[in-house]
């Protein structure tokens, strides 16, 4: 009877899911060009709600989200944040604050989403 | 085959299911992608895929997700847990069924976390018309790795002890 603790099944498993997530991982910081100019875009239910230009914001700004749940963001030079929510998973607001081109924060009961897209990325793309 | 003790097995496992899944909502996991937590109600679907038909299986799952989903006041999350709950005790019945030569149980539970996390990020792009997944993805698969051999450890050392006692032998 085979009782050796890991089977060769689990092995590959957990070697591939490591290399594949070391590549993922390496693909979103490397790959990522550092964009000078920042746009912070908030869909609700994949519409637009607002898109600021995160490079000219030179005094924060709070956003004010009322629709179902109400929930504030913020937007600073250069970054932005889910700052609170009356969501139950407060899975948006620990996301933390949003830098760099490609970084998001979701909130599923809103259904608000805060992306930031850098030049090459274009903006009206993201409804299907 | 007994049905009467089949069917009180399956009414604690149930039980059981819906305890192990309530309990582990009270402990905060610090990362802040949607959806991810211990999976432990895992083990009791695993433990039905060792001695149940697939047709228990699911419906353990089923009531598993409906009663928590109501009982925790989050019936918004029932599309979610239900696609990746049932998704993935059909894989991993599949996968205990047919390779089990190749897969431990702790291969089949991180494979069951990963179809589970992956289905409920799909819907999550889905509902959120945005393509969340690749983002996600990295701590996707690792968390899914961590709680599935957690749970898979878990999970296979109660099968064993089970299978060693017999204390499912009238129902098998």
């Amino acid at each position: 009877m085979n009782t050796r603790i890991f089977k060769i099944g689990d092995k590959i498993l957990i070697v591939s899911i490591a290399i594949l997530a070391a590549v993922f991982m390496v693909w979103n910081t490397v790959g990522v060009s550092t964009d000078k100019k920042l746009t912070a875009v908030i869909t609700q239910n994949g519409s637009l709600i607002r898109q600021i230009n995160l490079n000219d914001l030179n005094n924060p700004e709070y956003i004010y989200l009322n629709e179902g749940i109400n929930q504030v963001i913020l937007a600073e030079k250069g970054r932005i944040r889910f700052i609170e929510s009356d969501c139950p998973n407060q899975t948006c607001v620990k996301t933390g604050w949003l830098t760099k081109s490609g970084d998001r924060a979701v909130c599923i009961p809103s259904q608000v989403v805060i992306k930031i897209v850098g030049d090459n990325e274009q903006v009206d793309i993201f409804a299907y | 085959m007994n049905k009467k003790k089949r069917d009180a097995i399956i009414i604690i496992l149930i039980c059981n299911a819906i305890l192990i899944s309530l309990l582990e909502l009270i402990i905060p996991i610090p990362i802040p992608v949607p959806g991810v937590k211990l999976g432990l109600g895992n083990i009791i679907t695993i433990i039905a895929i060792a001695f149940l038909d697939l047709k228990d299986v699911l419906t353990i799952v089923l009531l598993r997700c409906v009663v928590v989903a109501v009982l925790s006041k989050g019936i918004t999350v029932l599309p979610f847990s239900l696609t990746g709950g049932l998704l993935s005790a059909v894989i991993m019945w599949l996968l205990y069924k047919y390779l089990s030569r190749v897969f431990s149980i702790k291969g089949i539970s991180i494979i069951g976390a990963i179809t589970h996390n992956l289905a409920q990020l799909i819907v999550a792009s889905l509902i959120l018309r945005e393509i969340v997944i690749l983002y996600y993805l990295p701590i996707l698969l690792i968390s899914a790795v961590i709680t599935g051999l957690i749970t898979g450890t878990i999970s296979e050392l109660t099968v064993r002890e089970i299978k060693k006692r017999d204390i499912f032998a009238e129902i098998i």
